[in-house]
């Protein structure tokens, strides 16, 4: 993992103790609300809808044991005891008091993290694919990349007060768990012909209430270019993205209103001026940075297959977390595993602080001190032994995180909506906790296989319902909370826009609506090897259609 | 009818202005105002203890009084959350360690 240097180590302290300043200052009077605002903001203090709210980075999803212990510790001691985890892969407690952050944020530094640009018009937290460095078929891990990234954006003056926010997600892989497309810049690590690494760069994607699908605009970029190309877009959105009108201000917008081949005209060119600049990645810092992510010394274990099939014959519920929540890693006996954080009727992506240690111990114990956070909700711990999986899902059980739903029904992204959020028009935690309970059945589930339901409270859909294979978004009207519906949404490499059904579903019928949904799909589907999303595509919105609102 | 809310400056939680001029957790402790200028008077209240850092965002709630109970209710959906607190999850149980 990635240590800060004395470079980090001090810009972390001097911002902690700079805001414990600003804190102090304000609770003396001495900075109104409008002078405080701002600055509270860049350092990841919300005022939520019952209670401040600190939203911490993790960058690229990645946390050591001793993090996510410190993590609780905040939860336990500063919170209500626990923490949400979000489609950011960050964390966020929901009851700070303003007078207790400075203390937090101190706490944070002593383990390398703070909550620096987690909110605010500037390049947020990089976010990666959450099997980056394990994935079994990936061009490289992207994290040293998302690292350097990090580097640079921090405090970068030039990109402190930007139209709007500005988010960058990087994989290394051809299946895309980032939503690459779905970023202001979506970065793809892969080689060219020649065997040399660089990336394919998408700029505009995005969702809110413009939802849109990035444009590639350069299919191989040389990673010593990283930086160049990267100042490039951002100080052409800087100086050209809307500053008139908040909705607008994205760069999908300016994409869209200047068109993707314009603007990357005016990129390359900006580009060209400042390639041979000191922006220009030395290859030996690169494979410095490299080398904090270099994957650990696995012990050679034995393959462990015989020992897995009995066990998993032996006991049915293992049986089932192996089939959903683990996945093939690229280093031989070993396996990466998902820790859902979706037990049946309960809130998405939420940890108690107990929990929290209890990941910890496993990761310290089983995957070599290593846990990540995906943007879907869930933790991951990224290098386990094959022959450790029955000890990993025991431990995980005895703590109530060995729900056996990964990328089920029941795996559902939800914002934490009009139960904490100040923008929200609708709730969003009760409706996944309804469809959890609804589809509960483990044989059903299994059944009903690949589907990713995503739920928003508002428009600006930090739930992801625009790339839900089911996406719901909450609205208010006439006084009363109405879902719509979209179908046919993806944030994987085949990027699409969910399309609007019909008219939406008031609380009480929403939960029929997505069940009437998936009956259709397993009446129509051409076997069980054809997914939700598959068979959606294949048929269009009409059999759904039809079935939710009667023959036109 | 309508009651100020406002959330406190140090805690963050939510609170709402009293007959008094104080400012109370409790919506049953608010003062019920009837009409559009004791509103704006009690907003200027409120802002007044902006001014003087105790609270932040202060903003009018329209409620109704129920004829069984004396307690006011918000009309909207999200002031009653706001004012009940969140309908489900883990801060249910819990409460906060430095509770003030």
């Amino acid at each position: 993992m990635y240590r800060y240097d004395e470079f980090d180590r001090v810009f972390v302290a001097e911002r902690v103790a700079q805001f414990s300043d600003q804190v102090a200052r304000r609770l003396a009077g001495d900075l109104s609300e409008d002078q405080f605002k701002p600055l509270r903001l860049q350092n990841g203090v919300y005022l939520q809808l019952h209670a401040y709210m600190l939203r911490v980075a993790v960058p690229y999803g990645t946390l050591s044991a001793r993090q996510m212990r410190k993590l609780a510790h905040i939860a336990r001691t500063y919170d209500k005891g626990y923490g949400h985890f979000t489609t950011r892969q960050n964390i966020q407690f929901n009851w700070p008091r303003l007078d207790d952050v400075p203390a937090i944020l101190e706490e944070l530094a002593e383990v390398e993290m703070h909550a620096i640009q987690t909110s605010g018009n500037c390049i947020r937290n990089v976010t990666a694919d959450h099997f980056a460095g394990v994935a079994a078929d990936e061009a490289a891990d992207p994290r040293p990349y998302a690292e350097i990234l990090r580097q640079w954006s921090s405090l970068h003056p030039e990109f402190l007060f930007l139209p709007r926010k500005f988010k960058i997600a990087v994989t290394g892989d051809r299946q895309d768990r980032a939503a690459i497309q779905f970023h202001d810049i979506g970065y793809e690590v892969k080689r060219n012909d020649a065997g040399e690494l660089g990336f394919a760069v998408y700029i505009g994607g995005g969702q809110g209430r413009t939802p849109m699908v990035a444009k590639k605009i350069r299919d191989f970029l040389p990673e010593e270019d990283l930086l160049a190309f990267s100042e490039a877009i951002l100080r052409i959105y800087n100086q050209h993205g809307r500053r008139d009108n908040k909705y607008k201000a994205r760069i999908k917008i300016l994409v869209f209103e200047t068109g993707a081949d314009v603007l990357k005209d005016e990129i390359e060119a900006e580009f060209a001026k400042i390639r041979a600049s000191a922006l220009r990645l030395p290859v030996d810092e690169i494979r410095r940075i490299e080398a904090y992510f270099a994957p650990p010394a696995y012990a050679i274990r034995l393959p462990g297959e015989a020992a897995l099939a009995a066990a998993r014959q032996a006991d049915p519920g293992f049986d089932r977390w192996v089939a959903s929540n683990v996945a093939d890693h690229r280093a031989a006996g070993h396996s990466i595993v998902t820790i859902s954080l979706k037990p049946i009727g309960a809130p998405p992506g939420d940890a108690t602080a107990d929990q929290m240690d209890a990941v910890a111990d496993i990761a310290e114990r089983y995957s070599h001190d290593e846990i990540r956070v995906s943007h879907e909700q869930n933790l991951v711990l990224p290098h386990v032994a094959t022959a450790d999986l029955k000890a990993v899902y025991e431990a995980l059980l005895a703590s109530g995180l060995a729900s056996a739903n990964a990328g089920l029904i029941t795996d559902i992204i939800a914002c934490p909506g009009l139960d904490y959020c100040a923008l929200a028009t609708a709730r969003s935690i009760p409706v996944a906790q309804s469809i959890s309970e609804r589809f509960a059945a483990t044989a059903r589930q299994a059944d009903i296989g690949d589907i990713k339901i995503k739920i928003s409270g508002c428009i600006n859909a930090c739930g992801h319902h625009h790339v839900g294979h089911i996406g719901i978004l909450g609205v208010e009207k006439k006084g009363a909370e109405l879902y719509q519906i979209t179908l046919g949404g993806s944030g994987d490499e085949t990027a699409s826009i969910g399309d609007i059904v019909g008219r939406g579903f008031a609380s009480e019928d929403i939960v029929d609506a997505v069940e009437t949904i998936v009956d259709i799909y397993l009446e129509r589907r051409q076997g069980a090897d054809e997914n939700f999303l598959a068979a959606y595509r294949r048929l269009g919105a009409a059999p759904f259609k039809e079935a939710l609102y009667g023959a036109a | 009818m309508h009651i100020i809310t406002a959330n406190r400056l140090a805690d963050g939680l939510v609170v709402f202005l009293t007959g008094d001029g104080r400012w109370s957790q409790i919506i049953a402790a608010s003062e019920l105002l009837e009409d559009d200028a004791a509103v704006e008077a009690a907003l200027e209240t409120a802002l007044a203890d902006v001014r003087a850092n105790r609270v932040v965002d202060p903003y009018a709630v329209e409620v109704v009084v129920p004829a069984a109970a004396k307690d006011p209710v918000p009309r909207r959906l999200r002031e009653r959350i706001r004012t009940s607190g969140p309908t489900t999850g883990h801060s249910l149980a819990r409460s906060h360690k430095r509770a003030a």
